[in-house]
C-alpha cells in the first residue's frame, strides 16, 4: 500500500465519525487546505509590481497540478461574503510556486490589489489553456499588450534559464515605464540570457502601437515572418497580430484577454442546456423553468416562488436576472430557475 | 399608505395603530398587495445587504459547532470517567442542536447559497440527522413551506401521526394523542425520517411503489451509518479505555436531548393557541399577500433570551422564517419588529410567548384533540 493508499484508508475510516461529513471539514479546523469540494490555496506573499498591480504567490492543497508556462487557472476568492471566479494567467515559472500578476481592473482584481493579504485562503481549479511553447521551440516573438505580459513572463522565466541562447524577441506595449509591469526583471533577464532581446513601446510616448501593419513590426523585430509568434493582450490587440503578415507564415498562438459578453436584460432571451443538448427560446414573460416545460423538457422544481431553493440547476456561462430582485447573476453555480430569466443567454449544466 | 422608508431604524417609532381592529382575513385585494409590497421592502433591504459579516457568523456557527462536536467525541473515549461523560455529554448535544437546527436546517433552505460556496450550499449539505436531507427537503421545503397550515396539503399538522387541529376528522387512535407525542418526543429524528419517506402518501395513491421503496432505502442507508458512528463504532473504541458502555449511553443521552429539544421548538412553531389553520378552498388563486397573510397568521414565535434563540436556530423566529424561508437566520431578529409592525397595521394576529408556555399550549392542543 502506498502512500495515497494510507491516506486513502485513513480518509475512509476517519469518514465514519465524521459521517456525514467529510473529514476534510473538520480539518480545515486546524488550518488544513483540504477541503471535500474545493481544491484551495493560501497567499504567502503579495509583492507590489506597479502601482497598480501585485503578484501574489500561494500554495495549493491537495488537488493542484503544476502549470505549464503560459497556462491560466481559474481562481476564486470571496468578496463581500461571495465567492467569485475568474481566470489568471499564471506568472510563476514551471515547478515554481504558483503566483498570479494581477492588475486592479474589475471587482476580483480589485480585491487582490487592495485587499488580499498573505494567509487569506484560495479557491483553485487546475491549470489550463494551449497558449504553451511546444518541447523545442524554434526563434520566437512574443507580442503582448499590457498584462497580457503574465503567461508570457512565465514562459520566459522558464524559458531562459533552460536555454541561455534561445533567440527570443519580446515586444510589449504598455502605457508608460511606472506602468510596466516586470520592466525590471525583464531587463535583468535580457543581461543574464544573451538570446532574449526585450523592445519596449510606451503609448504615451510613441502613441499606438499598429501590430497589424508589417512595417512597423518590422522596424521592430526585422526577421519576425520567420519566427513564431505568440501574442497576448486585449482582444483588439491580438486580432491586430493574428492580421499581421501574408498568410504565407505560421499563424501565431494568441491569447485574448477581456473578451466578455455584456450581459443585458433584454427583451427576449435564450438558454442553453448542456446535458440535454438543447436550446430553448425564453419569451418576454416567461421565467427559464415556464419556458423549459412549454418546450416540454420539464426541470427540477418546487414552490414555483422562489422560496424553497428545488429549482436549482448550475449556470456555466452567461447570466441571468432575478425577476424578484431585479438583481443580476453571472457568478457560475446553482441558479433558482422558477424566479429568473437569461440575460439575455444562459448556459446551465443540465 | 406609507411605505416603511428602506432606511428607517428597526426600533424606530411605530406609526400611529389603527383604531380599529381590523380582520386580516377582510383585506381587499389592494391592501393584501399593499401588505406583499411592504414586506418585500423588508426582505429586498436584508437580501441586498447580506455580505461579509453574514459570512464570518455562519463559518464562526460551524467552527463551533465541530469543536464541539470533536471535544465530545474525544470525551467519549473516556467516558468511564464521570466528569468526561458530563462533558462530553454535553458538548455533543449542543453540536448535535446547533448541527440540526441553526446550521442543517438553515442551509438546507438555501439560506446561506448566496455565498457560492459548496461548503456550506443547499445542493450539497447532508446533515446530522438520520433523515436524508434530500427527502427532507422535499417534504419540508416543498410541502410545508408552500402550503403552510392548509389541512388536507400541509402533512406537517400533525405529521400523519397526531391529530393537531379540530378540522381534522376524530378517529379512536387519536385517543392516543398524548402517547403518541410522548414517544415521538426522544425519537424524533427517527420519527421525521419515517415521515418523509411520506408511507401515507403511497396508500393513498400519490406516490409510486419504486419512489416510496428508493426514499425507504436512503432512509435506511443513512440511517445505518449514523447508528454505527454514534452506537457501535465510537463505543469500540471507547471501550479500548474500558468505557465502551458508558460511552453508548452517552451517546444515547446526546441524540435523546437534542431530539427532545428540536422536538419542543418545532411544536411551539405552529401549534400554541393563535396560529390558524387554513382549507384548500381558502387558498384557491392565492396571490402573494394572501400568501404573507397566511405565513404570518399560522406560524408563532418564542420569546427569550438571545441564547435561546440561537439553540433554536432562530426558529423561533417562526413567521419571520415562514414569511422569508430563504433568509440568513442571523438576520430574522433584527427584521421582528419590523414585521411585528407590519402585521398589526394589518390586523394581523403576531403570535408570540414565552417557550413554557408555548410548549404548554402545544401539548394542551394535542391533549384536548386525543378527544372528539
Amino acid at each position: 500500500m502506498g502512500r495515497s493508499g494510507i491516506v486513502r484508508f485513513l480518509h475512509t475510516a476517519a469518514g465514519i465519525l465524521s459521517y456525514p461529513q467529510d473529514p476534510r471539514s473538520f480539518a480545515q479546523l486546524f488550518g488544513a487546505l483540504s477541503s471535500a469540494h474545493y481544491t484551495r490555496g493560501r497567499i504567502t506573499r503579495i509583492h507590489r509590481e506597479t502601482p497598480d498591480t501585485v503578484t501574489a504567490f500561494f500554495t495549493a492543497g491537495d488537488g493542484w497540478i503544476p502549470h505549464r508556462a503560459g497556462q491560466w487557472a481559474r481562481i476564486g476568492v470571496e468578496v463581500d461574503g461571495k465567492r467569485i471566479w475568474r481566470p489568471y494567467s499564471l506568472s510563476a515559472p514551471e515547478q515554481g510556486d504558483p503566483s498570479i500578476t494581477v492588475r486592479a481592473q474589475g471587482t476580483v482584481s480589485e480585491h487582490f490589489v487592495h485587499r488580499a493579504a498573505p494567509g487569506d485562503v484560495l479557491y483553485l481549479e487546475r491549470p489550463e489553456g494551449q497558449f504553451i511553447l511546444p518541447e523545442m521551440p524554434t526563434a520566437l516573438l512574443f507580442m503582448v499588450a499590457g498584462s497580457g505580459i503574465t503567461p508570457v513572463m512565465s514562459m520566459l522565466r522558464t524559458l531562459m534559464p533552460r536555454r541561455p541562447d534561445h533567440d527570443v524577441v519580446l515586444v510589449y506595449v504598455s502605457r508608460n515605464r511606472q506602468s510596466c509591469i516586470f520592466h525590471d526583471e525583464i531587463l535583468e533577464l535580457a543581461d543574464q540570457f544573451p538570446g532574449l532581446r526585450p523592445v519596449f513601446w510606451f503609448t504615451e510616448e510613441r502613441g499606438r502601437l499598429d501590430a497589424s501593419d508589417a512595417a512597423t513590426v518590422s522596424a521592430l523585430c526585422p526577421d519576425h515572418p520567420q519566427r513564431s509568434t505568440y501574442a497576448c493582450g486585449p482582444d483588439s490587440f491580438v486580432t491586430a497580430v493574428e492580421n499581421l503578415g501574408d498568410g504565407s507564415g505560421t499563424a501565431p498562438v494568441v491569447e485574448r484577454f477581456n473578451v466578455t459578453r455584456a450581459p443585458t436584460d433584454g427583451q427576449r432571451g435564450e438558454i442553453r442546456l448542456e446535458r440535454s443538448d438543447l436550446t430553448v427560446e425564453v419569451g418576454e414573460s416567461e421565467t427559464i423553468l415556464e419556458a423549459a416545460e412549454h418546450a416540454e423538457h420539464p426541470l427540477p422544481h418546487g414552490c414555483r416562488m422562489g422560496i424553497c431553493h428545488s429549482c436549482l440547476i448550475p449556470l456555466t456561462d452567461g447570466a441571468v436576472t432575478n425577476i424578484r430582485t431585479g438583481e443580476l447573476h453571472r457568478e457560475p453555480g446553482p441558479v433558482q430557475t422558477c424566479v429568473t430569466r437569461p440575460a439575455p443567454y444562459a448556459v446551465f449544466d443540465a | 399608505m406609507t411605505l416603511t422608508p428602506a432606511t428607517a431604524p428597526v426600533t424606530g417609532a411605530a406609526p400611529p395603530a389603527p383604531r380599529q381592529p381590523r380582520d386580516p382575513l377582510q383585506l381587499t385585494d389592494r391592501e393584501l398587495d399593499e401588505l406583499a409590497a411592504e414586506l418585500d421592502t423588508v426582505r429586498e433591504e436584508i437580501f441586498s445587504q447580506r455580505g461579509q459579516s453574514d459570512a464570518r457568523y455562519i463559518r464562526r456557527v460551524v467552527a463551533l459547532q465541530r469543536s464541539l462536536e470533536m471535544t465530545g467525541r474525544a470525551c467519549m473515549l473516556f467516558s468511564r470517567h464521570k466528569p468526561l461523560w458530563w462533558t462530553g455529554v454535553g458538548c455533543l448535544s449542543v453540536g448535535k442542536i446547533l448541527e440540526n437546527m441553526e446550521i442543517g436546517h438553515n442551509v438546507l433552505h438555501g439560506q446561506w447559497d448566496w455565498m457560492n460556496d459548496k461548503e456550506i450550499h443547499s445542493t450539497t449539505w447532508e446533515w446530522d440527522f438520520v433523515a436524508p436531507s434530500a427527502g427532507w427537503q422535499r417534504t419540508h421545503n416543498e410541502t410545508h413551506h408552500t402550503w403552510t397550515n392548509v389541512l388536507g396539503k400541509d402533512r406537517d399538522v400533525g405529521y400523519n401521526v397526531l391529530r393537531m387541529d379540530p378540522e381534522q376528522p376524530w378517529k379512536p387512535v387519536n385517543l392516543l394523542n398524548p402517547v403518541i407525542n410522548l414517544f415521538l418526543a426522544p425519537a424524533f429524528e427517527w420519527g421525521i425520517a419515517v415521515y418523509d419517506v411520506e408511507l401515507d402518501q403511497f396508500f393513498a395513491g400519490n406516490k409510486s411503489g419504486r419512489a416510496t421503496f428508493e426514499d425507504f432505502k436512503r432512509v435506511m442507508k443513512k440511517l445505518g451509518r449514523q447508528s454505527a458512528k454514534d452506537f457501535v463504532v465510537s463505543p469500540l473504541l471507547a471501550s479500548l479505555t474500558g468505557s465502551g458502555k458508558a460511552s453508548i449511553k452517552g451517546f444515547l443521552a446526546a441524540n435523546v436531548i437534542r431530539n427532545v429539544w428540536a422536538h419542543a421548538v418545532i411544536f411551539c412553531g405552529h401549534f400554541p393557541d393563535g396560529a390558524e389553520t387554513f382549507t384548500e378552498d381558502e387558498v384557491e388563486n392565492e396571490s402573494r399577500g394572501h400568501w404573507y397573510r397566511r405565513q404570518a397568521m399560522g406560524s408563532a414565535n418564542i420569546d427569550g433570551s438571545r441564547l435561546m434563540h440561537f439553540m433554536s436556530g432562530n426558529l423561533s423566529f417562526q413567521i419571520e422564517h415562514h414569511l422569508f424561508p430563504d433568509m440568513p437566520s442571523n438576520r430574522l431578529a433584527g427584521i421582528a419588529p419590523r414585521v411585528k409592525e407590519i402585521c398589526q397595521k394589518y390586523g394581523i394576529r403576531y403570535t408570540s410567548g414565552p417557550l413554557p408556555r408555548q410548549v404548554f399550549q402545544a401539548w394542551r392542543k394535542v391533549f384536548r384533540l386525543a378527544l372528539p
